[in-house]
């Protein structure tokens, strides 16, 4: 059963969507604005419906990519961080270059990779380069974040490496992964 | 009621230490040089001010960390092993994981082990039930009060069936009356279990009630200033709380617990 509250929290949204519509119409239509400038939305609307097996095809080609980008973006960074987390040689090896991977900008890269990579690959890597780094560095932080007692228990009781990270590490770890996702998920 | 034997040189020693000492890797000297033997069976007390290194002793003889001179001997009836599953630990937290009901938090020490399932059941009931949380298997952390939490980490460090009990100043952060009961079950279990316990406290009360013997250690670095038998029989209760025999012994260790407090600024 839905209280009054939760009926607010979902009819007031829609209500100011529906406001905003009407405002834009109304202005499109008071200063006769060109199309070309400003559609109206009933005009949007209209062109919708028309070209929809076109505007569909293209639709489903920029959700895959986006739902690739970000699955190749959530592994990625997860398994980069589970691997940094075992073996330091290969954090203090390969963390620099995540950072500077990080902070080079993609419209650099990707002329590169468009060169180098078929297009539709070319778009996934990009989408990657810009999306894991938040991934990689959130789950490393709440792999750090295990409970110092916690982690001495598992340690009197001989746990073995896996042990630990799989009933120990991962769990912990899991509110900083989950958040983590919802980063990149925005940044398409 | 079995009387364990109080002297410390018995072929029945638990724990030996032998001029033990930690100094930390940026020159702070925290403990020791200490020696100390604990009886099997005994229930002793470490008493000193934050920062002697009481818990850091408890930690080294966990395992938990490696002394930096000295030795650390562990001695277990049965199994001669260097498991050491041999070792509950209780912390001052109740180190619970949140994402695991009661049941499975008290399993963690024979998951980890790859206990049989069916025995692991049978110990998590029978360990939940010498704690009194048999009703609250299901339960989560998050709906339980502070003494119940400890009362989960007791289970937990009891359900291997250890030789010997660590307990780093389990109930500091609990209310007296709830610190009182808890008192009351951990000496019962103890009279039961026949466990070692080495109790670390920085409350007089707590030390001369819990303990045959009570450890009064100096300031850092932490070294044994006195020692004292709390010769007062088994069973204790509410009547030996309150009794002038108690107040004679608290009284006797205040007094040498004193020096250790005395160079601290503000003390």
């Amino acid at each position: 059963m839905k209280s009054p509250q939760d009926l607010v929290r979902f009819v007031l949204p829609l209500a100011v969507f529906a406001a905003g519509l009407l405002l834009w119409e109304a202005i499109v239509r008071a200063y006769g604005i060109q199309p070309y400038v400003l559609p109206s939305p009933l005009l949007v609307l209209k062109t919708l419906v028309a070209d929809w097996p076109i505007l569909s095809q293209s639709l489903g080609v920029t959700l895959l990519t986006t739902l690739e980008g970000f699955v190749a973006a959530a592994v990625g960074g997860v398994v980069l961080a589970l691997l940094f987390n075992q073996s330091k040689w290969l954090e203090y090896s390969l963390f620099p270059y995540a950072v500077v991977l990080q902070v080079t900008p993609v419209i650099a890269i990707a002329p590169l990779l468009l060169i180098y990579l078929q297009q539709q690959t070319a778009v996934i890597v990009c989408a990657w380069i810009v999306a894991f780094f938040p991934v990689l560095s959130n789950t490393t932080l709440g792999l750090n974040s295990v409970d110092r007692n916690l982690a001495g228990l598992f340690q009197l009781y001989g746990a073995s490496k896996l042990q630990t990270l799989l009933f120990l590490k991962l769990p912990a770890a899991l509110p900083y992964i989950l958040a983590a996702c919802a980063l990149p998920a925005g940044c398409r | 009621m079995a009387e364990p034997a109080l002297s410390g040189s018995d072929a029945g020693s638990a724990v030996r230490l032998r001029g033990v000492a930690k100094t930390y890797d940026s020159g702070v000297a925290a403990l020791g040089p200490l020696d100390l033997d604990v009886a099997s069976g005994e229930f002793v007390s470490l008493l000193g001010p934050s920062g002697c290194g009481k818990s850091t002793a408890l930690r080294l003889i966990a395992g938990l960390a490696t002394p930096s001179a000295g030795t650390v001997e562990l001695s277990h009836h049965g199994t001669e092993q260097r498991g050491s599953h041999r070792i509950g630990f209780v912390f001052q937290e109740p180190t619970l994981m949140p994402w695991a009901n009661v049941r499975d938090n008290v399993r963690l020490p024979l998951k980890l082990a790859h206990a049989p399932a069916a025995d692991a059941d049978a110990r998590i009931a029978a360990a939940l039930d010498q704690v009194g949380l048999a009703d609250f298997a299901g339960a989560y952390p998050r709906e339980l009060s502070g003494g119940m939490k400890m009362r989960v980490s007791l289970a937990r460090a009891l359900v291997t069936d250890p030789d010997i009990l660590l307990m780093d100043e389990p109930f500091a952060a609990l209310d007296e009356i709830t610190r009182f009961r808890l008192n009351n079950d951990l000496l019962s279990l103890w009279r039961n279990l026949h466990k070692t316990v080495i109790f670390v406290t920085h409350s007089v009360f707590e030390s001369v009630y819990l303990s045959q013997r009570v450890i009064v250690m100096t300031a850092r670095p932490g070294r044994i200033g006195a020692e004292f038998r709390i010769t007062s029989p088994e069973p204790r209760g509410e009547e030996f709380r309150t009794s002038a025999e108690y107040a004679a012994f608290c009284r006797e260790v205040s007094g040498a617990l004193a020096p250790s407090y005395a160079g601290q600024a503000g003390a």
